[in-house]
């Protein structure tokens, strides 16, 4: 095995090791500081509950990251087929970007209901905006060329889309899927913060409430497994569908 | 007798007295220096924190040589964890978040009080069909707090025989889902401001008061301080506890007037709700700083028997004696 | 068709000078020159991808802004879509244009043959051979039914042995199908083998000289090159 490979586990071995050090070493109390082996014990002395709640929180980020594809895909169509639209497009998206998606939680409780809606929508609307920029370059990544003998052909624009513009974007829709994969995670707490009974961000709030420290810190590394396990899942997802990719990518 | 002094001699005494006249007025000067003490409140400045105002206003803390700075939290679990790590010499906390907090280990010293009643209540809006407790049977109840809402939330509807009640977490919007329906009751809005702020909003507010209902009366608002801290500056809580004492004095004196400083210091504050909030409030402010431990057993006991404590809490170690 | 005094420039650089040409059904125009003189921009503006500066393009008689609907152009860049397999790209242009499917596959299949690419039809073009991707690409060129065709170096990249075949194969394709062809090359031999017409491009700004069908084989050859050492300052395969 190289050397890199081994280093690898490495890593995180370190900084858990450092964390527990830095806890216990310095002996931070356990309220505003949990060793790790704090957290796993915490973790473990209820693992139904955290897996059912994160469960939950997944299938928020899954459904929400959909929808940003198709918005997303829904977008780029209209933006190649008019340059009109190309300018009122990013305008908006602009726009989308600079307003403080903290203030739009509330209002999407009050108008989607505490249920699984109102965060699918909160995941949707954080991811969509990565995930249009990079898809929006990745159209245009297609060679001048390939238009010409498109144009040539005379193929009509579904048929340039089927063939060329969506074929040529996947990579790039599968760089914003991954980008947004952290985003998505703080999406659907940031929804369930607002309002819900189930949930990571749910249970983070009662675990802060009760001053249960260890478990929210639970919470959070669990959250941060699942986004891992997106990740992961879209890229193996990706090495499938852009199958004529010659690169190597590890996750 | 012959004085021969050496002028070395001299010199040295001189030293020597001014060294020991310096010392005396830098303790002098400690002593006479304000005594600081910063203080986390529960949330944004309200009227539920009037007397502080007035005490700063009159200069009843100047008085007792104490200089309180009044410090907004991010979220309600600031504080205890602020005063419990030493951040912060003094908070503002609910009685049953301190035993919480108690309970996990955190070093907290229950000092004072503010407000000597529960100001929790389960909240609605008159004339939807509801005017009993057990006419929330089968109804929408949401919650503010997940972890201690929830838990007073089943508490009362067990009290009140409700079996089948679908519980919501609402998070801090309170007024917004009960006009619009989304749920037919909020634990955990305050009599004396959502309760208000709904009638201002045109909705006829009901309530429920929990402690009619099988929980136990307990001080909503108390001081809590950093054990260390407040064993090593005995004096400072005890004057603290006078200036607080005195504040209330002056309020049942002369409200209206209470009322005018709070606004002095607080000019951003909703003139009309706070108004009216006070008028709610004024009776519910603790007239003694004497803290009951029988009150604060009956509530560790329910809130170990709702399983909401994970041991049992010490009450002499945490209780200011 | 014919090409009247066709004149481009970018910018300052006059590129294209007044550049004339003609071309019947089923005869094929050998354009000959070094590389980078501008031929590759003279079927641009033919195929209508470039606007030009001056001149005109009649078609059958009639003046046409350019030849777009009617010719298929090859690219010196194979162009094939890398997602697509050597046979999926090459089908394109049927698609395109809407004609059932399942005898585009059939003339695609045969034409795969004629190639040397049966057995080659999945293969997915990162995967393929230059020359095999060369060919898929003239595959797809044909597979447009057009009855011109501009072919820019379309056998570059093939060894010479597997040139020589594709060059009398062609001619029969082309004569078969009466097709125009504008065959660009920088090949002296392979202009003489497939060409019935030679023209000589000069390097920017580029003029056209038409020579006519060279009769006899070496002799006519080197006597080619003669012409076009003399006509061209620097000799004709010196790059621009």
């Amino acid at each position: 095995m190289r050397p890199v490979e081994l280093a690898k586990p490495l890593i995180p071995l370190g900084f858990f090791l450092g964390w527990h050090l830095l806890a216990v070493g310095l002996e931070i109390p356990p309220y505003l500081l949990p060793s790790p082996l704090a957290v796993l014990r915490a973790f473990l002395s209820d693992p139904r509950l955290f897996l059912g709640h994160a469960l939950v929180t997944f299938a928020e980020m899954l459904l929400g990251l959909f929808l940003a594809s198709f918005a997303s895909l829904l977008a780029s169509l209209l933006l190649i087929s008019s340059s009109l639209f190309e300018g009122a497009l990013s305008g908006f998206l602009v726009l989308l970007q600079s307003t403080p998606l903290f203030a739009l939680a509330p209002l999407l409780v009050v108008w989607l209901g505490y249920g699984l809606s109102s965060k699918v929508a909160m995941v949707a609307l954080v991811s969509f905006f990565p995930m249009a920029v990079s898809l929006m370059g990745g159209l245009k990544a297609h060679e001048r060329r390939h238009a010409e003998l498109f144009e040539l052909m005379g193929m009509g624009l579904w048929g340039r889309f089927v063939h060329l513009y969506l074929p040529a974007a996947l990579p790039s829709l599968f760089g914003g899927l991954r980008a947004s994969c952290a985003v998505a995670a703080a999406g659907a707490v940031l929804g369930e913060w607002m309002g819900s009974s189930r949930g990571l961000g749910y249970l983070m709030v009662q675990m802060n409430a009760r001053l249960r420290v260890a478990e929210l810190f639970a919470c959070i590394g669990l959250l941060s497994v699942v986004s891992l396990g997106l990740w992961s899942s879209i890229s193996l997802l990706e090495r499938r569908v852009v199958f004529w990719r010659e690169e190597r990518d590890e996750a | 007798m012959k004085h021969s002094f050496r002028s070395e001699e001299v010199y040295c005494g001189m030293r020597r007295i001014s060294v020991a006249l310096l010392l005396a007025l830098l303790c002098v000067g400690e002593v006479s220096a304000a005594q600081r003490i910063r203080l986390v409140l529960d949330w944004f400045p309200n009227v539920d924190h009037l007397p502080l105002y007035v005490a700063r206003g009159m200069g009843l803390f100047e008085r007792e040589g104490l200089s309180v700075e009044l410090i907004s939290p991010s979220e309600t679990t600031d504080a205890v964890k602020l005063v419990a790590s030493g951040a912060a010499e003094m908070a503002i906390s609910y009685a049953p978040q301190v035993l919480v907090a108690a309970s996990e280990g955190l070093p907290l010293k229950v000092v004072g009080r503010l407000v000597g009643s529960p100001l929790s209540t389960v909240l609605f809006v008159k004339g939807r069909g509801i005017q009993r407790p057990s006419d929330l049977e089968g109804k929408r109840v949401g919650y503010t707090v997940p972890g201690m809402m929830d838990v007073m939330a089943r508490a009362f509807l067990k009290a009140a025989g409700v079996k089948g009640a679908d519980l919501v977490h609402v998070g801090f919007q309170i007024v917004q889902p009960l006009a619009s329906g989304a749920v037919d009751a909020v634990v955990g809005g305050f009599r004396n401001y959502e309760f208000v702020k709904m009638r201002m909003e045109g909705l006829e507010p009901g309530a429920f008061h929990l402690e009619e209902w099988g929980i136990p009366h307990y001080d909503e608002l108390v001081f809590v301080a950093n054990p260390s801290w407040a064993e090593s500056h005995r004096g400072v809580v005890d004057s603290f506890r006078r200036a607080l004492e005195a504040s209330v004095r002056e309020l049942d004196g002369s409200p209206e007037g209470a009322l005018r400083l709070y606004f002095e210091q607080l000019p951003e504050a909703p003139r009309d709700l706070e108004r009216e909030a006070f008028a709610v409030t004024l009776p519910l402010y603790a007239r003694s700083q004497e803290i009951e431990a029988q009150r604060w057993e009956a509530l560790r006991d329910f809130l170990l028997r709702e399983g909401l404590l994970r041991s049992k809490v010490d009450l002499g170690r945490i209780l200011w004696r | 068709m014919r090409v009247s005094e066709v004149s481009k420039s970018f910018g300052e650089r006059r590129v294209l000078q007044e550049v004339s040409f003609e071309l019947e059904r089923g005869r094929t125009l050998a354009l000959l020159g070094p590389s980078g003189c501008g031929k590759s921009t003279l079927l641009s503006i033919l195929a209508g991808f470039c606007p030009r500066d001056g001149g005109s393009i009649h078609l059958e008689g009639r003046e046409v802004p350019d030849l777009r609907a009617h010719a298929a152009l090859m690219w010196q860049e194979d162009l094939l879509l890398p997602w697509k397999s050597l046979f999926s790209n090459a089908l394109l242009p049927w698609v395109a244009s809407g004609r059932p499917l399942e005898e585009g596959r059939k003339r695609l299949r045969e034409l795969f043959s004629l190639l040397g690419l049966r057995g080659f039809e999945g293969v997915l073009p990162h995967r393929a051979s230059g020359g095999m991707r060369r060919r898929a690409a003239l595959a797809r060129t044909l597979m447009f039914d057009r009855p011109i065709l501009l072919l820019d170096e379309p056998l570059s990249g093939l060894d010479l042995p597997l040139r020589r075949r594709l060059w009398e194969l062609l001619r029969e394709l082309f004569a078969e199908r009466e097709l125009a062809v504008v065959w660009v090359t920088h090949d002296p031999e392979e202009a003489l083998s497939v060409g019935d017409e030679i023209a000589v491009m000069s390097p920017p700004p580029a003029r056209l000289a038409l020579l006519g069908p060279e009769p006899g084989g070496k002799e006519g050859l080197l006597g080619l090159i003669a012409r076009l050492s003399g006509f061209v300052p620097g000799g004709a395969l010196e790059a621009c």
